[in-house]
């Protein structure tokens, strides 16, 4: 399960990493491209976007892997202690129900995208494709948080300190 | 009888320990599958629709150019210098604290990053010089708030995005309050450190310190020039802005390698990866929000019952300061903004005006128990009990209350640049 775990960590990290630069090296080619010859590059924004799409999504499996989403935490102190780790357990549970619902809704919307053909404005790829890492990213979670609820050893701690340090402002509460 | 459901169902998940990503999410399928002819899928349709879309491609890039200048020595070469600037000003040291802090906001965009990144070093210079630890605290806490407030801000651009408003006229609106709220900070700083005094400016140390920051410092003039020169669009400077920032810290300073390049990259991911799904979900209430007329209506009855401006910016302040001690500032605005901006608009208050105050409102929650951001990372940061950071930052949420206040009531502070 954890080698399991880490390889499609491994595989979330690597994609992230190639379209964060893929994101800064195309609006950064469109501005140069735009001062020099000034024309801006043909769908550089378009690939942007995607790499965005790729790092919001598989970011979310990052966040998952270190503990770092934002969560209220106003009601913890409800909790007894003696049942905190089934409420952990029940919890992992619930979380891998939604995203199991939210994922087959959008393995739906990604077939639909599909049958109907829609492709983007500029650089006509398949929307499907795109919307792909929706449905994957929710599956890739679902199945993240069903080990946790088997496995609880295996969820991380959440990281208020590192989620704290967080860019967007938000934080784990 | 379905809202009192929806009610119970946010409860019970909070309850359950579920993620703020999955509240809203299961708020958006509850909506759109009770009132929308039971089409959840509707909220993929609308987290896709929220993803794709080319104005927040800013955030990401703002996030890992921060995430990238943090790692490096670019905070430390500027408080460097700040320090030799200040040396002979009455209370330097603590000018020094809250122009670092304001100087890496004009380049991170983000509070808690501020704060880490300066604190990080000026926490200690502060007591070795014999400042409070109180004061210490406090003013590297509330310095760190002006990262969301002078631009690039990742909350202003979250106001923007969900408000349709032009966050280049935001940032423009951000840096008034901000030059006000360092005024307000160090004018504290140097009544209460009134005595104390680092020594006469050294030649040497001031030039050395200039050098070393001599590619830190164009960085925020880089990025704000290019915006409002016309150079480039505010997501072009983010992009600008990581690529200047691997320039400066992997080639030039060498403080970074690649494989630290790689972590602080997959660091961002992560943070975004908490932030992209709680926007999308909320992107998707909105939109069904919208759709339902829901703002519309709030306008109608909040306008029935709230009389005037002044007491619409009472009444939205007060709850926003609720709010912002519970909630953190990117959910706050992504919920709230679109239903107080029609508010505030009907009563006559400029959108970007308002969004200002909505940010700076918000983050006071950073500095306000039990759940401020800021308290949280200090007790990290610098080893101290809860209770020693909250009684720290008393004065300063003092101190930006009143500049609240003076920002709320007087636009022009905000809007005299956008005007011009």
């Amino acid at each position: 399960m954890s080698t399991f775990l880490g390889l499609i960590g491994r595989f979330e990290r690597f994609i992230t990493v190639a379209a964060f630069a893929l994101m800064a090296l195309a609006l950064m080619a469109d501005v140069v491209s735009r001062r020099l010859f000034q024309t801006g590059l043909i769908g550089a924004t378009e690939i942007a976007v995607v790499g965005m799409i790729a790092v919001a999504m598989f970011g979310i499996g990052v966040a998952t892997d270190e503990g770092a989403h934002l969560r209220p935490r106003v009601f913890d102190a409800l909790i007894p202690k003696s049942i905190s780790g089934l409420i952990d357990r029940l919890a992992s549970l619930v979380t891998a129900a939604f995203f199991i619902l939210i994922g087959a809704l959008a393995v739906w919307v990604v077939a639909q995208s599909a049958s109907l053909g829609d492709r983007t404005e500029v650089m006509r790829i398949p929307v499907w494709m795109l919307q792909a890492m929706i449905a994957l990213a929710f599956i890739t979670n679902a199945l993240r948080f069903l080990i946790y609820a088997f496995r609880p050893e295996l969820r991380p701690s959440e990281d208020v300190e590192e989620s704290a340090a967080g860019a967007a402002d938000g934080e784990a509460r | 009888m379905e809202g009192w459901i929806l009610v119970l169902l946010i409860i019970v998940l909070m309850v359950l320990r579920q993620p703020v990503m999955v509240l809203l999410g299961c708020a958006a399928l509850f909506v759109y599958s009770a009132y929308s002819d039971g089409r959840p899928e509707y909220a993929v349709y609308d987290v896709w629709f929220a993803v794709n879309q080319e104005v927040l491609l800013a955030i990401p890039l703002f996030v890992l150019a921060g995430a990238i200048m943090s790692k490096g020595t670019i905070a430390e070469r500027i408080i460097d210098l700040m320090r030799e600037i200040t040396r002979p000003i009455p209370g330097g040291l603590a000018l020094a604290a809250i122009l670092s802090c304001a100087g890496f906001a004009a380049i991170s965009g983000s509070a808690a990053v501020t704060l880490l990144a300066v604190g990080g070093i000026m926490y200690k210079a502060l007591l070795d010089c014999g400042y409070s630890k109180s004061f210490a605290i406090g003013s590297l806490c509330a310095g760190g708030v002006l990262g969301i407030i002078i631009p690039p801000s990742i909350p202003l651009i979250l106001y923007g995005y969900i408000t349709q408003e032009s966050i280049a006229q935001l940032f423009v609106a951000g840096l008034g309050p901000a030059a006000l709220l360092v005024t307000v900070f160090a004018a504290y700083g140097f009544i209460l450190n009134f005595r104390r005094r680092e020594g006469p400016w050294r030649l040497g140390g001031l030039g050395r310190a200039l050098w070393r920051a001599a590619f830190a410092l164009p960085i925020p003039g880089i990025i704000l020039g290019g915006i409002y020169g016309g150079i480039f669009t505010v997501t072009e400077a983010a992009a600008v802005a990581v690529v200047v920032a691997v320039l400066v810290e992997v080639l030039i300073h060498r403080d970074i390698g690649l494989t630290e390049l790689k972590d602080v990259t997959v660091e961002s991911g992560k943070l975004l990866g908490s932030l992209y799904p709680v926007l999308a979900f909320a992107f998707s209430l909105n939109v069904f929000l919208t759709a339902e007329g829901v703002p519309q209506a709030l306008v109608t009855q909040l306008g029935e019952v709230i009389d005037g401006k002044l007491e619409f910016l009472f009444a939205a302040n007060i709850l926003l300061l609720l709010v912002g001690m519970i909630i953190d500032v990117g959910s706050a605005t992504l919920v709230l903004a679109p239903l107080l901006q029609p508010l505030a608009e009907a009563q006559g208050i400029d959108p970007v005006h308002w969004g200002i105050v909505m940010i700076v409102n918000l983050g006071i929650g950073y500095l306000t128990p039990p759940l401020g951001l800021n308290l949280i990372v200090a007790m990290a940061a610098f080893r101290e009990d809860f209770w020693t950071i909250v009684k720290a930052v008393l004065p300063f949420i003092a101190l930006m209350l009143a500049a609240l206040m003076v920002i709320a009531l007087v636009p022009e502070i905000a809007l005299t640049l956008v005007e011009n």
